[in-house]
């Protein structure tokens, strides 16, 4: 589990992080959203030991992961600007990361270049930007980590591309119990493959929750009456939004859908029909929620 | 601090892959070119070892760029943040990464010099050069390593604090210089490594001497000194403060190193406080020499200066942030130039208070004195005491007497004059004296003929001594005495006078060689061989260098003779009619209606002018040159016989060394000089003379 407490960053007077608090599970996958510059990667930098933190603490399975060699064993990084050895071929990075990481797994090298058809003796500057994504995730998921942290991964990638490597990951993960982190400033790049998510706003955390949860607990509904009707009626319900277009009135619930259903049934609709959110939808609404505009977060 | 425990082999073996192709290079580059110019050098003369790095070039060159490359080599990927993402997210800490990087960059620099030493030992075994020994390169490569992982850590030490190479070099340039820049140019002068103190004998009268003073600068610094003069590989004191400064330096670093904020890439500092104070600090030596010769500058002169800085401010800032910030910039430049002004005006004050302490040291305070014997004869350097009570006080007489003559024109050294018994030269001597106080001092001074023979003899009785000389040059002790007491006329044949002579051509002015080389065939063919030469400064001496390397640097022994009074008299006639072609050229455009002031400045010197125009300014203008054209004038014809008694008359202006029999007509010429010189010295009262009771 990784603990974050009250973590500070400054460069020079700009505040990057700002009291941070944040806790991530062992076993899943955490996406970690936000607009560029909301703090991100300086939180992952911190993270792997790359930059210094001002103050605050960062702890892994309770260690605290500054100069602690043994612990950065377990961590491996995947920044969004790659650094790859010039002159260097995916086997030369690789013979790099084995000679770092103990546990690294040189077949697993091998047998992933096959799936995605990347010739382990050409040399990277050949290749193409996905392709040298590719091969640094590779190298990633060769060293066994227990805990990966992926910064932008999928950004540039096509998208037949980036599902391949969604399926690599999600099966490495559940092979593995890897505790994977992940960030993106698009939503959805993150929405079908991450479990938990958090929303990181002007350098701090401004909520988290398990994808799930949010998905099953918050819905859409599309109803019509044959009177006359308003939001009122729905105000035992608690609807957070309600919006209304001739006859057919939209509303979002959060709250059991069982629950919402049935009383739902008993107001003798005419249209009932119940629509699934998109993770976007469903943070647009959160962030009216707790005060923020989407459009301002994002 | 266990540096095993901090190298992390793995790391060192992937970080020396990732680089290889530039270190391979610098392996090769260096070695090849060094024995490229080995082969390249005239083996047949006598070469200082320091000009073997110049000679080569490639070696004294590399020292200074060699580890900046290096550090950022291995260390380079703090000014790239996705290089940083990479290695620092790596499973090692900061400790251990940089401990490996200083212990591989110092691996390389000792590969480095092992192959350059194999490759000049190749160079030596095929050609023999009898200088160029094994152990001399040996102790060349060590020094040099020494220099360079010194270089290393330094800019080691610059990179931690620094966001970009260009910061890197400017924080680099600020560690190894500053402290030896502000001791050479506000408190004293650091090339010299000498001071000047007077001995003052049992009459009150007091000489000048030059001591050795002690100026321990750290490796590079040293090399560059040693290659202006000296003839030291390496310097142990020196090696001693550049070793502990390494390790302090590798401490300070690794502090920084740990602490540093990965983030910074790209810019100077991460404070702008830093930037604008190392900005400043850049321009402490263009203050210096503005402070040095601004009222030698006219007004707009000064303001184009001024304005030129005013502009460096600006560009500093494009290169080193790459953004300018007009306000804060003009700030920084205003109080920059106030603090920096009041510090160079504060040090320069230091500077001169220290100077003009005057040293007295009192002969009747001596204790014993002690001779350095190598300034007599071959070999031992070490100094011998001498427990002859007269011959002590008949020395100490000789070297606290000052044959040289000074005019009154408060110090001046236009114009010197000295009286020369003989054209065979005094001996040169080194004395250790122990003073009441327990401090020693060592004066070089010169002892007549008389007095060398009487040291000679006392110096001959010393068994040790002689046993000691016997055992080092692996001669018969007869041999050796007839050597030491040089009343042997030793014939050189083959090789050693081909050297011989390489050596006195080496040293002979273009003009005379033609002539000296008549004599020195006469000589050659002769039985006897008694020979002499000159160096390159004009001054005759009667010996033969020979040169050998031993604990760290060349030895010079000289092999004194008689001089032949006919090579002599050729060499002093060249002189002569060089002095008065060199005072022509000098003297041609001075106009004797002209009227000269003079104004005695506040840094010391003194200023002429005429009523039109400014006309010269010089360090101290103290004699009327038209004295000396009109001196000149009238001995130019009179000719010079250099067996009789004669003086030796420097015109330190011109640059030259005019000999004459008489000095009546320079004390009619030029009176101020002849006050002085009846007393025969330079007395301890006159030390003080104030310029403004001068007397044009």
């Amino acid at each position: 589990m990784i603990k974050i407490t009250d973590l500070n960053k400054t460069f020079g007077n700009k505040k990057v992080l700002e009291n941070l608090n944040c806790n991530i599970q062992t076993g899943s996958i955490y996406g970690l959203i936000g607009a560029n510059g909301a703090g991100k990667s300086t939180l992952l930098r911190i993270i792997n030991d790359v930059y210094r933190k001002d103050s605050g603490s960062v702890l892994i399975d309770g260690e605290e992961v500054q100069d602690n060699e043994k612990l950065k064993q377990r961590l491996a990084f995947l920044p969004d600007d790659l650094y790859l050895i010039q002159g260097y071929t995916l086997k030369d990075m690789a013979k790099f990361y084995e000679a770092m990481y103990e546990k690294f797994d040189m077949k697993y090298v091998e047998e992933l270049a096959g799936i995605l058809k990347l010739d382990l003796n050409t040399k990277l500057d050949s290749f193409s930007k996905g392709m040298k994504r590719q091969c640094a995730l590779i190298c990633i998921l060769a060293t066994n980590a227990d805990y990966m942290f992926f910064d932008e991964t999928f950004d540039g990638l096509d998208p037949v591309v980036r599902n391949l490597m969604k399926k690599i990951l999600a099966k490495h993960m559940a092979n593995k119990n890897t505790t994977i982190i992940m960030t993106s400033h698009n939503l959805r790049e993150l929405e079908d493959i991450c479990d938990n998510l958090g929303v990181l706003y002007k350098g701090g955390v401004l909520f988290e929750s398990d994808i799930d949860t949010l998905k099953t607990n918050m819905f859409k509904v599309q109803i019509s009456f044959k009177e006359e009707f308003n939001e009122e009626i729905f105000k035992d319900l608690n609807p957070i939004s309600y919006k209304k277009v001739g006859s057919v009135a939209t509303v979002i619930f959060k709250d059991e859908k069982e629950k919402v259903e049935e009383a739902l049934k008993k107001m003798n609709p005419v249209i009932l029909d119940f629509l699934s959110l998109t993770l976007e939808e469903i943070f647009i609404y959160e962030m009216e929620v707790i005060g923020y505009e989407f459009n301002q977060v994002f | 601090m266990n540096l095993i425990k901090f190298f992390k082999k793995n790391y060192a073996l992937q970080n020396m892959k990732k680089s290889k192709g530039i270190l391979a290079i610098m392996l090769i580059v260096i070695p090849v070119i060094t024995t490229f110019c080995l082969y390249a050098h005239d083996s047949s003369r006598y070469v200082n070892p320091y000009e073997i790095f110049v000679a080569g070039g490639a070696n004294f060159f590399g020292m200074i760029i060699i580890p900046f490359i290096l550090s950022n080599v291995l260390f380079g990927y703090v000014y790239k943040r996705n290089s940083i993402d990479f290695i620092n997210s790596m499973p090692i800490n900061r400790k251990n990464l940089y401990f490996t990087n200083i212990v591989v960059g110092i691996l390389y620099i000792l590969i480095l010099q092992v192959i350059t030493f194999l490759f000049a030992s190749i160079y030596i075994v095929s050609v023999g050069d009898s200088l160029f020994s094994i152990k001399l390169m040996f102790d060349i490569a060590l020094a040099m390593s020494l220099a360079y992982a010194f270089l290393y850590i330094c800019s080691t030490l610059a990179l931690t604090v620094s966001g970009n190479r260009f910061i890197q070099l400017v924080v680099l340039i600020i560690v190894l210089f500053t402290i030896p820049f502000v001791r050479m140019t506000n408190l004293g002068s650091f090339i010299q490594n000498s001071k000047s103190i007077f001995l003052v004998n049992d009459n009150g009268i007091a000489t000048e001497h030059f001591i050795d003073e002690e100026h321990v600068f750290a490796m590079p610094l040293t090399t560059f000194i040693s290659f202006v003069g000296e003839d030291r590989v390496l310097e142990p004191k020196s090696a001693l403060l550049t070793l502990g400064l390494a390790v302090l330096y590798t401490i300070i670093g690794y502090k920084l190193f740990e602490k540093r904020k990965m983030e910074n890439t790209g810019n100077s500092f991460e404070s702008e406080k830093l930037h604008l104070l190392v900005k400043g600090i850049t321009l402490y030596p263009v203050w210096v020499v503005l402070y040095q010769i601004y009222d030698e500058l006219e007004i707009p002169q000064l303001l184009l200066i001024m304005f030129v800085v005013f502009v460096y401010y600006f560009v500093y800032d494009l290169i080193t942030i790459k953004k300018i910030k007009f306000k804060t910039t003009c700030v920084a430049f205003v109080v920059t130039s106030v603090v920096l002004l009041l510090t160079t005006m504060g040090l320069t004050k230091v500077g001169e208070l220290t100077n003009e302490q005057k040293e007295y040291y009192y002969a009747n305070e001596i204790n014993s004195m002690e001779i350095r014997l190598s300034e007599l004869f071959y070999g031992n350097m070490s100094y011998g005491e001498i427990k002859d009570e007269n011959l002590n006080k008949l020395i100490l007489s000789q070297i606290t007497k000052n044959d040289y003559t000074r005019h009154g024109y408060g110090g001046s050294v236009a114009v010197d004059v000295s009286k020369v018994d003989s054209y065979v030269k005094n001996y040169s001597i080194s004395v250790k004296c122990n003073f009441n106080n327990n401090e020693d001092i060592k004066i070089s001074g010169t002892i007549d003929k008389d007095t060398y023979i009487q040291l000679l003899n006392y110096v001959l009785n010393d068994e040790e001594y002689i046993n000691g000389l016997v055992e080092e040059w692996k001669i018969s002790k007869d041999a050796m005495l007839e050597i030491v007491d040089g009343t042997s006329d030793k014939v050189f044949v083959g090789k050693e006078a081909e050297r011989i002579k390489e050596v006195i051509n080496k040293n002979l002015h273009e003009h005379l060689k033609e002539k000296i080389s008549q004599e020195l065939n006469s000589i050659e063919n002769g039985s006897n061989y008694k020979m002499d030469y000159y160096d390159y400064n004009y001054y005759a001496v009667d010996n033969i260098e020979i040169y050998e390397y031993e604990d760290f640097e060349v030895k010079n022994y000289n092999v004194s003779f008689d001089v032949r009074s006919e090579v002599a008299q050729v060499i002093y006639d060249e002189l002569n009619k060089a002095a008065l072609e060199i005072s022509e050229e000098y003297l041609k455009d001075i106009d004797g209606e002209d009227e000269f002031d003079y104004r005695y400045e506040t840094n010391g010197r003194i200023a002429r002018f005429n009523n039109d125009s400014y006309v010269e300014y010089a360090n101290i203008y103290d004699a009327d040159i038209r004295l000396i054209k009109e001196y000149i004038e009238k001995v130019k014809d009179i000719e010079f016989d250099v067996t009789k008694e004669f003086y030796q008359i420097d015109l330190y202006s011109m640059d030259c060394i005019l000999f004459v029999n008489s000095i009546e007509e320079f004390e009619r010429t030029i009176p101020g000089v002849t006050k002085d010189y009846n007393d025969d010295t330079y007395r301890y009262s006159d030390i003080n003379t104030d310029v403004n009771s001068l007397n044009y």
